[in-house]
């Protein structure tokens, strides 16, 4: 669904090419989770391993996250929305705002639920968005959503 | 401006009934923010433990001669370690109240600034409530 509007988020849909395209799923791919709860990283891992994916790298905050996506080439991020000093928000608009990143799927896993939150982060141009508590069918569903399995 | 309190009017720690009560209360929010830390630790320590027995669980399923064939188990394992994510909503909540709990005792440490004089100018909080409220989280 388009959300028109937000200069970001057409600038991320104009980058996937003229009527869209999918991202491509390899289970090889790199993945950064990021999140500030080490636990909560322990539990993602888990599941994604069970997912097949193996090839794992974690951040406890955007800035730092940032500086790993410019060093390495991720083929989905997975993050938390509190965080500081840069919330899991304001990380994703760095992402979708970089030329080199903005084409990376982007999973928001996070305990907030309000409406004004969801909205804002679809205008940003997250790819899907979980709220916590979840399962592990639900982060599957939504990995496949992503990646149009 | 303060009014001059009597020493038998302040009672055995020095304070004015007022500020007796003040820090009475501040006694109380110290306790409620150790509580909550208190809690964020245990929750994380629950969850870290629960985390490293699934994962044993599940390294064992990898490694033994059956293979794949528990599916049941594996499924369990799994959902429990999902439900550690308990320790995260925990943790957001607690630092959520605690801050609410600093705030408080910070406008309290504001009304004493403006609290009646006592006659010789001591101190009206104990360090133990000072720290508390200084304390990291």
């Amino acid at each position: 669904m388009m959300i028109m509007g937000d200069p970001q988020l057409a600038s991320y849909n104009a980058s996937l090419g003229h009527g869209g395209r999918k991202m491509s799923f390899d289970p090889n791919m790199r993945v950064l989770v990021v999140d500030d709860y080490r636990t909560m990283v322990r539990i993602i891992r888990n599941l994604l391993k069970q997912l097949g994916f193996t090839n794992v790298d974690e951040a406890s905050d955007g800035s730092s996250a940032l500086n790993m996506m410019r060093e390495n080439d991720y083929g989905l991020v997975i993050s938390d929305w509190n965080m500081e000093p840069m919330t899991g928000y304001e990380f994703l608009r760095e992402v979708r705002a970089d030329d080199e990143l903005q084409r990376t799927p982007f999973l928001m896993v996070t305990a907030e639920s309000k409406a004004e939150n969801v909205v804002a982060a679809r205008h940003a141009g997250v790819n899907s968005y979980i709220v916590k508590p979840f399962n592990a069918n639900t982060l599957r569903a939504k990995i496949e959503s992503i990646f149009g399995k | 401006m303060g009014r001059r309190v009597s020493a038998q009017a302040r009672g055995w720690d020095g304070l004015a009934p007022e500020g007796d009560h003040a820090a009475k209360e501040m006694a109380e929010l110290a306790v409620a923010l150790r509580d909550l830390q208190i809690t964020k630790n245990e929750a994380n320590r629950a969850a870290n433990e629960i985390l490293t027995a699934c994962e044993t669980i599940l390294a064992a399923l990898d490694n033994s001669a059956c293979g794949g064939s528990h599916p049941d188990i594996e499924n369990a394992a799994i959902e429990i370690m999902t439900a550690c994510g308990f320790e995260d909503l925990v943790g957001q909540r607690a630092t959520h109240a605690s801050k609410i709990v600093k705030s408080l005792m910070a406008k309290r440490l504001e009304a004493l600034g403006n609290a009646p004089e006592a006659e010789d100018g001591d101190e009206r909080l104990s360090q133990t409530c000072v720290d508390a409220y200084f304390a990291d989280e």
